[in-house]
């Protein structure tokens, strides 16, 4: 088993992430995506302001992605691989590790669970919230 | 023309009540968004997003049959 709290990046935000737990049955934690009110200028370029995950086409794209998946096998893969995305930004994950991380049984409620959580963080409809504007 | 995306109706509606701040986290966001929707302080989302008003034609005729 990978020990969950070993592979965290630094600048990991625990305040602004969402518990889920994966199929090696450990609490891990995924950031909650910002939206971009209005962009940051430097030296006349916009730039993020911050070192958070921000809500753009690429979440969207996987999101959509698990949407038009015409089959669950489909709509498994479309959410592994916006889990992957999400658990990278906080964590050091090879693909092996993401092998582990990421099993989908069919029939197994706990994976079921793991897909249902990752699509509701990246979508912003995590519960419970902390509320909190201004950036990290 | 700029797509009438859903992410962009969001961005705006927030952008139209003045003062914010340059990130918002997107559960408040919406959360945020919904409140304005139901109280009548922003366009209706089915209304201008093309997603939405697919998904609404979409239901409609689902409806027909």
């Amino acid at each position: 088993m990978i020990p969950e709290a070993t592979r965290r990046k630094p600048g990991f935000d625990e305040a602004h992430s969402a518990p889920v737990v994966l199929s090696d049955g450990q609490r891990w934690y995924v950031p909650k995506p910002w939206v971009e009110i209005r962009p940051v200028f430097r030296d006349g370029q916009a730039v993020s302001a911050y070192h958070v995950l921000t809500a753009g086409p690429e979440l969207d794209e996987l999101v959509e992605a698990i949407g038009e998946a015409e089959s669950a096998q489909l709509q498994v893969i479309g959410a592994a691989s916006l889990a992957a995305k999400l658990l990278r930004h906080h964590y050091e994950l090879a693909d092996e590790d993401l092998d582990q991380l990421l099993r989908f049984r069919i029939g197994d409620d706990s994976s079921l669970a793991w897909v249902e959580a990752i699509i509701e963080i990246a979508t912003g409809q995590c519960v419970p919230k902390r509320s909190r504007a201004g950036g990290a | 023309m700029r797509p009438k995306t859903l992410a962009r109706w969001r961005r705006l509606t927030l952008l139209a009540q003045g003062q914010m701040p340059e990130m918002v986290l997107l559960e408040d966001a919406n959360d945020l968004c919904d409140f304005l929707e139901s109280t009548g302080r922003t366009v209706r989302r089915t209304a201008w997003a093309e997603e939405s008003i697919a998904a609404v034609r979409e239901q409609m005729i689902e409806g027909y049959f």
